[in-house]
């Protein structure tokens, strides 16, 4: 580009051009929304401090067992029912058998029941009920009455097939969970996008010419993910008493492997002689869902799109 | 509407009867049968085979029952000698209705409560509080708070009787040992959704156009809340109707929930058919309520007068 | 909006004014009412139908047979009279002259009606294999023969002949069995499919009546004024409560809403000095498939299994102690010759305490045989059912086991009826099972295991066992018959058919205001036809 006028000397000007790169710098790290999304849940101290309860739990589970000497399957006629001793730090159960060894096996199960089963419902649950909320119609009416069918089927049935088809243990009691428990979350996804689809943004982006799939993956799912997020976290506990109710019934974890929800109900049944076996159970029950709430409500605040840079 | 509500009946129907045969099928893959027993001969087992029309072609027993289901006849039960599954019914769900009433009433009106007020108050002491509530009432199995209410009411104190349903005082205990997992569930998605809500366009133009905090509370913020509550209500109406075993089981509850698991675990074969229809029906009609109250709550969706 | 209230609003008035099932009056109504619980409901009340114990127990009250049991004893029910044929085949009955409830005459035609419904097979009763031993009752059960050739007669109104197949003893205790009594055809065909389903439906000639039956909640049985015996009869009335959990029924006792209560096992140290033991017949062991191809059908290789549990220790662990270790096989209690048959036949068996020595010797034996070096390479599947107690007991056996012989045990937890289903098609390898007897003599048991036995799903086969039981049926001399018997359970143990485990004594607590409450381990769990309440 030429200088109109009076051209000042050249010879003192050095020709800058675009710098083509400086343009699109960005002065702060780029942080992809996961990124952000971490940086606002350490933020978050009760997050935090769940998520370290979590953590403390998973690592008991793995490590617990081998800090006693005693095997969580050796029976013991001498020490049944035991109080917390030096030897026995949980006391020890109907069987003499010892209860801190049993309490952290038992965590192995119930983590994994409780995580997977769940983790699997989310996905199948959210995928079907998102479908169907977003396309509405005939697509809708179908996959609902397909769930209105699954539903209707006591799922105990489910869960005694799942038994035979599979060897008895935790991959068939995950299977049932999974076949009769997506159910809930795809309603309630199916609710909550047919509640988002009326949206400007997603009126917008259709405008734009977005594909059905972008809109639900990158438009609507993340405005979701603060509701999908705490209804999960809000579904482990579900996994896990449905896996002690279902073990109450004998469909449960086959002997000697134990769990929590199992200790419970085993602690419950003698609540008014030996109450600290009810109690550890409990306990450990109660504080894994309080870590996992505060941890919900604190990954609810970090993925909320709206919130992001605050 | 009238035509939306009758094609959704239509459907319904269409569902139920994929439902009956699905499980019909299912309840005979199951293994063992109704006659197993510790005493039971080959000779015994043929007599009972006969007497009951298992002896006849899978598909003229569906036929057969299907006959009698049309004309509203469940059968007669196998585990209950000569007791129909409709008397079953009859006589078991007031029971489990009555429970699931008094717990879904505890539940909803204190859990909306505990959401709204924990929402509102976010951050501060109450809210803290509400949270609590929720967490406990999710972190304990209903096999435990049955047993602790009922050791701590009932047996240590003495307040409330300790089992049996025979008035008001019985039906405290069991229905908040039933109600309470529901009440934290409800009061954590209000107080989510609500939370959701309030950062939302029209609660702020509401605002900017002076409308009172109560008015903006109550007709724009717990309308739009409520949704997502609505839609877990249905399958936790039937479930709690149905999956009421363990409570029923600790307080001496003559409901469907304890029939419902025994026949299961008994292979009673018609009786488990009945109450999957019985459910069936009911879940399908919670289903349609359900959907037609989003009509009536959600403010955007209308279904088309006609 | 206001819809939206409107429909709370209704929820909440709903469950407010809610539709309360209306409860009975109370109690004080009747001055001597006896409250005792079951876990899940009668079943049936269909006497030819009914096929398990609290069915029975209820049998017991509201009906009586030609015979009544009192404390093991055998007493005259509704036949006043009986004699019986030398050869111990045919019995004839003279009956009183007793009324039903409604007030009707009790005739012999009934009982020949009540016994051919027993085993018509078109009635298809659950329970009808009780009667094989009556003449023809075989062929008239499979269709072969029709129910007019039953070995059972009404002579004349007050006359009842019953022909047997092969002399049986205990015949005449099992005639106290309600599968026996007296029913009314007139109201078997007025009902049909609904007779005694309900109070009004069928009528009684017991104790007591059948008031009131709310299914899976209470049933009310009060005097019944036309029993023949109705002057000793103390109890106006008798509530059974339908309690599943043990627990609640444990505390409602506690708090006075029972008399009688079941004390499970972790709590009979607390009741100790009150609680009352009686034995319920019930006999627990661990069936092995000697037909299934591992390591079962070798016979040091079962005695290993044998030796190697701990029956004491398993009793102490399960139920505190409350159960008997069994080291041999038959109930002790039931009737021998002329006393107990566990006192005039003593046998140690394989000891209540584990021989691992014993066990070590039998299994190297086995190994030798089966080709095996290392016994951690021999895997067994126990089976068992799906309650509490049953996986307490699995892991128990399933530790004693792996630790005192070095083989795997894989413990395989299903629902009762896949129990059962896999036992009768014997897709098991070792199953822990029981077996409750029906009549007071060693053969309830020892029948089970011959070669042509339906029950015998371990495909037990033995030529002595088969011929001593066979004697035993025809034997007319009591100590010969015995004997045999006797031979035979030592026939069985010396196999390792079974391992035998324990003897379920269970613990009761009664209220102590009430005297003469009976119970027993056949045919009835409770004997209240001599309780009584002391006045106050």
């Amino acid at each position: 580009m030429e200088a109109i006028g009076d051209a000042p000397d050249r010879s003192l000007f050095e020709r800058v051009g675009k710098d083509r790169a400086g343009m699109e710098a960005i002065e702060r790290p780029n942080l992809t929304y996961w990124q952000d999304a971490w940086r606002r849940l350490k933020a978050n101290r009760m997050a935090v401090f769940a998520l370290c309860v979590v953590g403390l739990y998973v690592v008991m589970a793995v490590v617990g067992p081998w800090m006693t000497s005693y095997s969580y399957t050796a029976t013991d006629a001498k020490a049944t029912d035991a109080l917390p001793s030096a030897a026995h730090w949980f006391g020890t159960d109907m069987l003499g058998r010892d209860l801190w060894s049993r309490v952290w096996m038992g965590a192995r199960t119930s983590l994994m029941i409780g995580f997977v089963a769940t983790l699997l419902n989310t996905l199948v649950g959210g995928l079907i009920g998102g479908v169907a909320g977003y396309y509405g119609g005939a697509v809708d009416m179908v996959l609902m009455r397909v769930v209105d069918v699954l539903y209707g089927i006591p799922y105990i049935i489910v869960a005694i097939l799942m038994m035979v088809v599979m060897e008895p243990g935790m991959g068939s009691l995950i299977v049932a969970m999974v076949v009769t428990r997506w159910i809930g979350m795809a309603r309630f996804v199916r609710g909550e996008v047919m509640r988002v689809k009326e949206s400007d943004f997603v009126a917008a982006a259709r405008v734009l010419g977005a594909s059905d799939a972008t809109i639900l993956v990158r438009h609507i799912m993340p405005n979701l993910m603060g509701l999908i997020i705490t209804n999960t976290m809000m579904a482990i506990p579900n996994a896990i008493f449905t896996e002690a109710f279902l073990s109450f019934i004998g469909l449960g974890i086959q002997p000697p492997e134990c769990s929590w929800g199992l200790l419970a109900r085993e602690g419950s049944q003698t609540l008014s002689i030996y109450p600290l076996k009810l109690f550890f159970p409990a306990f450990f029950i109660s504080t894994t869902m309080l870590a996992l709430n505060l941890l919900g409500d604190g990954l609810r605040d970090a993925l909320d799109p709206r919130l992001r840079g605050e | 509407m009238g035509r939306y509500i009758l094609k959704r009946i239509l459907i319904s129907l269409a569902t139920l009867l994929v439902l009956v045969t699905v499980v019909f099928a299912l309840v005979r893959l199951m293994p063992g049968d109704p006659f197993s027993s510790e005493k039971m001969t080959p000779q015994v087992r043929q007599n009972l085979e006969r007497y009951y029309g298992f002896d006849k072609p899978v598909l003229e027993q569906y036929l057969t029952y299907m006959g009698r289901l049309v004309r509203g006849d469940l059968g007669y039960s196998m585990k209950y000698a000569n007791v129909t599954v409709n008397e079953i019914i009859a006589k078991a769900f007031p029971y489990s209705a009555d429970l699931g009433l008094r717990a879904l009433a505890i539940a909803v009106s204190v859990g909306l409560t505990l959401g709204v007020v924990s929402a509102l108050n976010r951050k501060k002491p109450i809210d803290a509080v509400c949270v609590v509530v929720a967490i406990i009432g999710t972190s304990i199995p209903d096999f435990i708070m049955g047993y602790v209410l009922q050791y701590f009411f009932g047996i240590r104190w003495g307040l409330l009787p300790i089992a049996q349903y025979k008035g008001f005082a019985y039906t405290i205990l069991p229905s908040v040992g039933l109600g309470f997992y529901t009440l934290a569930l409800v009061s954590r998605l209000m107080r989510s959704s609500m939370l959701e809500v309030v950062q939302q366009d029209y609660v702020k133009t509401a605002r900017a156009k002076g409308a009172s905090r109560f008015r903006i509370v109550r007709k724009h913020m717990i309308r739009n809340a409520i949704l997502p509550i609505v839609t877990v209500l249905g399958p936790i109406t039937a479930s709690v109707l149905t999956g009421t075993f363990v409570i029923e089981s600790i307080f001496a509850i003559p409901g469907m929930g304890k029939f419902y698991v025994s026949s299961v675990q008994s292979l009673d074969y018609t009786l488990v058919l009945g109450m999957t229809v019985f459910f069936g029906a009911f879940l399908v009609t919670a289903n349609l309520i359900v959907d037609v109250l989003y009509g009536i709550v959600d403010p955007r969706i209308r279904v088309a007068r006609g | 909006m206001k819809r939206s209230l409107v429909v709370v609003a209704c929820a909440l008035a709903l469950a407010a004014t809610g539709c309360a099932p209306k409860a009975e009056k109370a109690e004080a109504a009747s001055p001597k009412v006896f409250r005792f619980s079951y876990a899940s409901d009668i079943p049936t009340l269909d006497p030819q139908m009914g096929n398990s114990m609290p069915s029975a127990t209820v049998a017991f009250h509201i009906f009586d047979g030609l015979t009544r049991m009192d404390n093991g004893a055998v007493k005259p029910g509704i036949a006043e009279s009986w004699t019986v044929s030398d050869d111990g085949l045919v019995y004839v009955f003279k009956l009183r002259d007793a009324k039903w409830s409604d007030g009707q005459p009790i005739k012999a035609q009934e009982f020949e009606y009540g016994i051919r419904r027993l085993m018509d097979p078109a009635a298809a009763s659950p329970y009808s294999f009780l009667g094989l031993l009556i003449e023809n009752a075989d062929a008239v059960n499979s269709g072969k023969m029709p129910v007019e050739k039953l070995g059972v007669r009404a002579v004349d109104d007050k006359t009842v002949e019953l022909r047997l197949a092969y002399p049986a003893d205990y015949f005449l205790g099992m005639l106290s069995m309600c599968q026996f009594c007296a029913t009314r055809p007139d109201l078997v065909e007025r009902y049909g499919k609904d007779f005694a389903a309900t109070p009004d439906k069928n009528v009684y000639d017991g104790p007591f009546m059948v008031k009131e039956w709310a299914r899976e909640d209470r049933m009310i049985l009060v005097k019944n004024p036309n029993y023949w015996n109705a002057d000793s009869i103390a109890l106006d009335e008798i509530d059974i409560l339908i309690v599943p959990d043990e627990n609640t029924a444990l505390a409602m006792f506690d708090a006075g809403d029972l008399d009688l209560v079941r004390v499970p096992p972790a709590f009979v140290e607390k009741y100790k000095d009150r609680v009352v033991y009686y034995y319920d017949g019930s006999n627990d062991f661990i069936k092995l498939n000697m037909a299934s191809k591992g390591p079962l059908s070798d016979r040091d290789f079962r005695l290993a299994l044998n030796y190697a549990v701990d029956r004491q220790d398993f009793v102490d662990i399960t139920t505190k102690g409350l159960y008997d270790a069994n080291p041999r096989y038959v109930l002790p209690q039931v009737a021998g010759v002329d006393a107990a048959y566990g006192t005039e036949y003593p046998l140690p068996g394989f000891g209540v305490r584990a021989d691992v020595a014993k066990a070590k010797d039998h299994l190297a034996k086995a190994m030798a045989r089966l080709g095996v070096a290392d016994p951690s390479s021999i895997e067994i599947e126990f089976l068992t059912s799906d309650t509490d107690r049953s996986r307490a007991q699995a892991e128990i056996v399933q530790d004693q086991w792996q630790k005192n012989l070095g083989i795997k045990v894989v413990v395989k937890q299903v629902p009762y009826r896949q129990r059962l289903d896999m036992e009768s098609k014997k897709t098991f390898e070792t199953v822990f099972t029981g077996w409750a007897p029906d009549y007071s003599d060693p053969m309830t048991y020892l029948e089970l295991w011959t070669s042509d036995s339906p029950y015998n799903h371990g495909s037990y086969r033995s030529a002595k066992y088969d011929e001593y039981v066979a004697f035993a049926r025809k034997s007319t001399d009591k100590r010969a018959r015995m004997d045999a018997l006797f031979a035979a359970e030592k026939e069985l143990l010396a196999d390792g058919a079974i391992v035998p485990m324990q003897l379920r004594r269970e613990s009761l607590l009664v209220n102590p205001a009430f005297t003469g409450v009976g119970t027993y381990f056949i045919g009835t769990n409770y004997d209240l036809v001599h309780a009584d309440r002391a006045s106050k």
